[in-house]
Order: structure tokens, then C-alpha cells, then sequence
């Protein structure tokens, strides 16, 4: 019982962060303004939670900074894509080299570390101990010592999916990715839609960005997020942009992602073959996505094939 | 690939529905590619004012860094031969309407193969060698051939795929060093040294300027024939600029989709080949400082044109090896290069900059 309860809390802090940052951008994949710089923005929140929580001595305010470093991220992204018309995909990729070079530029030459910047004495963000969880079988070792954020991640899942959904911003983000010029022709401005999906987005990035800087170990290096943002925009995709299926495709990456730690601490496996496992699990998610597509569109009548048959009387 | 121009949300931004094959990049203009140079190099000098303590000698450094002497000149070559031969692979692959952001992947599973077979493989150095390039193309294919399938069977979007095996082709290359090709005197996860004589030929040593340049050069002159002046060439191109009226036509689209996409892998796993046998002469982890996205840039900044692109990895090599002298000799990190990609790329792909000359 404690194996599984280890392990289910094990999946429960892999999943934060991939959770997150793939629920907040739902609603930029919905309304057709592709967010594909996830994991740039992730790096440099992460960078910028940790140093604005050692520069104030309070996780909280690392925790906002990583926020706001996540929407100024998206905003920008945002300028570039509908200010100077690039692609939004092209641009986003390009964000995500952008950041790399930046968090280096920032570790050398403002941070002073070489490669690594792990600042001496910096305050993370509480363990919460669940009394009431105590002796419960396997809730009581999944939630033991979990990060507050933990609980601030559950907390915006139920929100989003349970409020922000049914809200007419929801309508509207639909209404521009799925019919742009009706949506238009009724005055909803798209550009503005779409800057204001992209900034949640960022501001779920930032959140992720921060879950792994102040959760466990406080160190920054730019390696740090090893594809993580990419990985939860493909749960994104798979989950088809809907809270329920988000949420369920994160949970089974963070299962391999756990899976892949586990097995690590065991020695079972070659520990570098292991590191490769979650990005094997995203291609099958993708490949079972296109699968169900084809399937799908194979049964669907599309607008021009059907045409209902009147029949006039007499 | 049927119906795909019909199945497209009218939005046409959403990567989540049917959106395999949606990015088109249109090449802009020369001049569109020297202002977002221009523009660019400008973010670089005023980081570096901000950043360096003698701004003056930094920016000299980052500028100059690459004419200062015979070894610098071919250690620029080197680098050149390394990002052409990769942005030539992007070139081909962004012309057929396949957005490849593997090329990482590929370069490393192709220069461990090179290393393999020019560790062990008997015979005359220059045979070995040649084998060792062969070997490094067909990793390189062999590593996109999933995407590829994938896009054409399933019409997954390719751009995750590659990228995903970016990762795996990094987990997989590690271990296989790791556990069966480690040299065991050596204290980082790397193979054994390769002989002197299956090295690509130094024609400037002690730098590493070699005959690979002469591969690019034949390569990008054989693509330039290919593109313009044959029939399959044209059939490609116009599958990449239209999938669906190519269909259309006749052209087998999915067939010149796997093609252009095997060729597109096989470039630039060869330029990892040409990168382990011209520039490290050993398979070691981290032996290419990013080759292949930079090679996505050099090929956008090349305008996707062959000649475009052997001009464009001459010019940003001189940047790298700036970067390089500028990080030892002032306080300004070689990151610089990867600010500078990230910009480049931003700046070549905007349609507003390309209003704005027209």
C-alpha cells in the first residue's frame, strides 16, 4: 500500500506542472492562436520565480514574478505574431530558442553563475502536511508532504473547468477559433481575444515555471524544463483542448514521468533509455490522436455531401 | 493528404484539427533577410553595451573574431560546412511543406553512426570515411522515417513528432555510448577517438577546415539542379506549395512527402557525420553546440535557396566564431548566438517587415 501511495504522490507532483500549463492554454489552442512557446515561457518564469523569491526572501512573490514573467512572455509573443505577422508557430519556436539563449544571458552575466544557479539559503514554498489525511491507506502517503502549489494547481482545475468554461469568454474564444468571421461580423475583436488567451497561457506557464523551481530543489539551470512545456502542449492537443480530456491525457504522462523516476530509484532500467520514455509516450498520444481523427472524419458527413431531402407532399 | 486545403478550420491557425501541412514559408526577399540581419546584429551590440564591461573591445571581439587569423578563418569554414550541409536539409524540407524541427535529433543519431563506422570499419582512410558519411545519411533518414509514416498514415502534425525525437534521439545516443561504445579512458561519455587518417581532410591545418566544404558546395549545386531543372524537383515543390491541387495534378503527393522528408533527414544527419569526422573526430555528448536549429535559421535567412543558404552558414559561422572569441577574450557569453537565432527567426518570417519594402 505505501508503494502505491509513494508512487501516486510521485505522479501527483509530475502532473502539477504538466496540468497546469496544459489546462491555461486550452483556451488558446481553441481560439486558433496556437501556443507552441509553452516551454520557453516555462524556462523563463522558472528563472524568474527563483531569483525574485531569493531576492525577497518570500516564494509568494516568486511565485507572482513567475506569473507575470509568463504573461509579459505571451504578450510579447503576441506583438510579434499579430503585430508584425509572423506565424504564430514559427514565432513561437522561435521564442523558445529566444529563451534558452536569453536564461543563459541572464544566468552569466546578471546572475553570475556559470552554469547553474542554485542560490544558498533560498525559501520555498511550504510542504502542507494534511492532518486529516493521517492514516488514511493510500491518500494519506499520495498528499503527504506535496507543495502548497499542489494545492493551488487543484484549486484553478476546478475553477477553469468548472466556472471560466461555461463563461461567455469560454463562448467567445470558441466563436473566434471555430468561425473567425462570424465572430467578427458581431464585434468581437478577435486580436484582443486571442492576446487575452495567449496571457493565460502564459500566466499557466508562469505557475508551471515556478512548480519547478520552489517546489523541491531550488537550482536553475537551462536545461531545466527538458521539453516539459512541449510535453504538455501535446497533452493539449491530445486532450483536444477539453478540460476533462487535458486532464486526462496529463495524468497519463505524468503516470510515464513518475514511472520513469520510479524505475530510476529501483535500477531496473538504464537510467539515459528511461529518459527518452515520456517523449515515446507523447508520439503514441499524437499518433492514437490522428488515428481517432481519420476514424472520425471517415463517419462524419461534411457540409456539402448531405443535403436533406423535402419531399413535397401530394 | 486528401482534402486537407478543405479540411482546414477557417481560423487556419489551431494545430489540433486536420492541421498537418498548414505552415507555408514563403520565401521573402534578399532585402528582408539583410534588414532582419541588420536589425538583429543591432540587439546584439546594444545587449552587449548593456552587458559587457569593455563594450568597445566585446563588440570588436563579436565583429572581428572571426578574420583574426588562419585558425579562426578555418575553424569558420569548419562550422559552415557543418550548418550548411543541416540548413540544406531544412531548405529542402521547409520547400516541400514539411516543417522539420528535428534536425538535432538527426545530426546526432547521424554522427554516432559516422563515429561507429569510422571507429571500426576496415580498410583505406578516405573509403572509410566516405562510408562513415553514407552511414550518417542513413541515420539520419532512418531517424525521420517515423514522423514521416506518421504524417502521411495518420497526418500527425510532423512538427511535434520531430521535435519529440529530438529527445529520444539525445536519450538513445547517450546510452548506446554509454553502455556499448564508452571508451573506458576517457572521464565524459564519449567513443574512441577516431584514426587520424579516416579524418575528412584538413586542408588548413592545424584548423579544422576541411573537404566537407566541397560536399556542401556539390550538394547545394545538385539541390539548385534538382528544385529547378527536373521534373521530380518541380513536382516536389509544387506538392509543398500545394498539396491538394498537386494531388490534383497527378503528382503522388504522399510519395514526394516521404521523399522530401527522407532527404531532408538523410542532409542532416550527414552533417552530423561531416561534424564528427571534419570538426570533433570523436563522438562525445554536447558535440554539436545546436548545429541543427541553428541550421533552421541559416536556411530562413538563406531564403530557402541553395546558394541562399551556403552564403548564409558562411556569414552566421563568422558570428558563431565572433561569439566564441568574444566569450574569452570579454564578459559577453556565447548565448548571444542562440538571442541572436531566436531574433533572426522572428524578423525573416514577418510579413510586416516584407509590406513595409514593398
Amino acid at each position: 500500500m505505501t508503494a502505491i501511495g509513494d508512487f501516486l504522490g510521485l505522479a501527483l507532483s509530475s502532473l502539477t506542472p504538466i496540468l497546469i500549463a496544459a489546462l491555461a492554454s486550452k483556451y488558446a489552442e481553441r481560439s486558433g492562436a496556437t501556443n507552441i512557446a509553452i516551454d520557453g515561457m516555462m524556462l523563463l518564469s522558472a528563472l524568474a520565480a527563483l531569483s525574485f523569491a531569493y531576492a525577497t526572501g518570500n516564494p509568494w512573490v516568486g511565485l507572482l514574478a513567475a506569473i507575470g514573467a509568463g504573461v509579459i512572455c505571451a504578450l510579447l509573443l503576441a506583438l510579434v505574431a499579430f503585430g508584425l505577422q509572423s506565424n504564430l508557430i514559427i514565432a513561437g519556436i522561435a521564442f523558445n530558442l529566444l529563451a534558452v539563449g536569453l536564461s543563459f544571458l541572464i544566468l552569466q552575466s546578471v546572475l553570475g553563475a556559470a552554469g547553474n544557479f542554485s542560490p544558498f539559503g533560498v525559501t520555498l514554498l511550504p510542504r502542507i502536511e494534511p492532518a486529516w489525511l493521517e492514516g488514511v491507506p493510500v491518500l494519506g502517503e499520495m498528499f503527504r508532504r506535496q507543495s502548497a502549489l499542489v494545492y493551488v494547481v487543484i484549486g484553478v482545475t476546478l475553477a477553469i473547468s468548472l466556472v471560466v468554461d461555461r463563461s461567455a469568454f469560454a463562448v467567445r474564444v470558441r466563436a473566434v477559433g471555430e468561425a473567425e468571421e462570424a465572430a467578427e461580423a458581431v464585434g468581437v475583436r478577435i486580436w484582443l481575444i486571442r492576446t487575452v488567451a495567449l496571457a493565460i497561457s502564459g500566466a499557466g506557464a508562469g505557475v508551471a515555471g515556478a512548480y519547478l523551481t520552489l517546489s523541491s530543489v531550488g537550482s536553475f539551470n537551462p536545461g531545466l524544463t527538458g521539453g516539459l512545456g512541449f510535453i504538455a502542449f501535446s497533452a493539449a492537443i491530445f486532450g483536444r483542448a477539453t478540460s476533462p480530456g487535458i486532464i486526462l491525457a496529463s495524468m497519463l504522462f505524468a503516470t510515464f514521468g513518475a514511472l520513469v523516476i520510479y524505475l530510476q530509484g529501483m535500477g531496473l532500467f538504464n537510467y539515459q533509455l528511461l529518459q527518452g520514455l515520456p517523449y515515446i509516450t507523447t508520439i503514441l498520444a499524437l499518433a492514437s490522436h490522428g488515428f481517432h481523427r481519420l476514424r472520425r472524419e471517415r463517419f462524419e458527413t461534411t457540409e456539402t455531401t448531405s443535403m436533406p431531402v423535402i419531399v413535397p407532399r401530394g | 493528404m486528401k482534402d486537407v486545403a478543405t479540411r482546414r478550420r477557417p481560423g487556419g491557425f489551431g494545430l489540433m484539427d486536420g492541421a498537418a501541412g498548414a505552415i507555408r514559408i514563403v520565401p521573402l526577399g534578399v532585402r528582408q533577410s539583410a534588414v532582419a540581419l541588420a536589425l538583429g546584429l543591432a540587439v546584439c551590440l546594444i545587449i552587449i553595451f548593456v552587458v559587457a564591461e569593455s563594450p568597445w573591445d566585446a563588440s570588436i571581439a563579436f565583429v572581428t573574431g572571426a578574420f583574426d587569423s588562419a585558425y579562426a578563418i578555418g575553424t569558420t569554414i569548419a562550422i559552415a560546412t557543418v550548418l550548411g550541409v543541416t540548413a540544406l536539409g531544412s531548405a529542402v524540407g521547409f520547400r516541400a511543406g514539411v516543417f522539420n524541427i528535428g534536425p538535432e535529433g538527426q545530426l546526432l543519431v547521424g554522427g554516432l553512426a559516422a563515429a561507429l563506422v569510422a571507429i571500426d570499419a576496415p580498410g583505406p582512410g578516405w573509403f572509410v570515411a566516405a562510408l562513415a558519411l553514407a552511414a550518417s545519411a542513413m541515420a539520419g533518414a532512418l531517424w525521420i522515417a517515423v514522423p514521416a509514416l506518421l504524417r502521411v498514415t495518420l497526418r500527425c502534425n510532423e512538427l511535434l513528432t520531430t521535435l519529440m525525437m529530438n529527445y529520444v534521439a539525445a536519450a538513445v545516443t547517450l546510452f548506446l555510448v554509454n553502455s556499448y561504445f564508452r571508451n573506458p579512458d576517457a572521464g565524459a561519455i564519449e567513443t574512441l577517438p577516431i584514426a587520424p587518417d579516416r579524418w575528412l581532410f584538413r586542408w588548413l591545418a592545424p584548423s579544422n577546415a576541411n573537404v566537407g566544404i566541397l560536399i556542401l558546395i556539390a550538394l547545394a549545386a545538385a539541390i539548385w539542379f534538382w528544385l529547378g531543372h527536373t521534373k521530380s524537383g518541380m513536382r516536389m515543390e509544387a506538392m509543398g506549395l500545394q498539396p491538394a491541387f498537386a494531388q490534383y495534378l497527378g503528382i503522388r503527393s504522399d510519395l514526394y512527402l516521404v521523399g522530401a522528408m527522407l532527404g531532408s533527414g538523410a542532409l542532416s544527419g550527414l552533417a552530423g557525420g561531416v561534424a564528427i569526422l571534419g570538426i570533433s573526430h570523436v563522438f562525445q555528448d554536447g558535440f554539436s553546440p545546436q548545429y541543427g536549429f541553428l541550421g533552421l535559421t541559416v536556411a530562413l535567412i538563406g531564403r530557402l535557396h541553395p546558394f541562399g543558404v551556403v552564403a548564409a552558414s558562411l556569414l552566421y559561422a563568422t558570428l558563431i566564431t565572433g561569439a566564441t572569441a568574444m566569450q574569452t577574450m570579454a564578459d559577453v557569453p556565447f548565448a548571444l548566438v542562440y538571442i541572436l537565432q531566436g531574433i533572426l527567426i522572428l524578423l525573416v518570417t514577418s510579413q510586416r517587415i516584407a509590406k513595409v519594402q514593398r
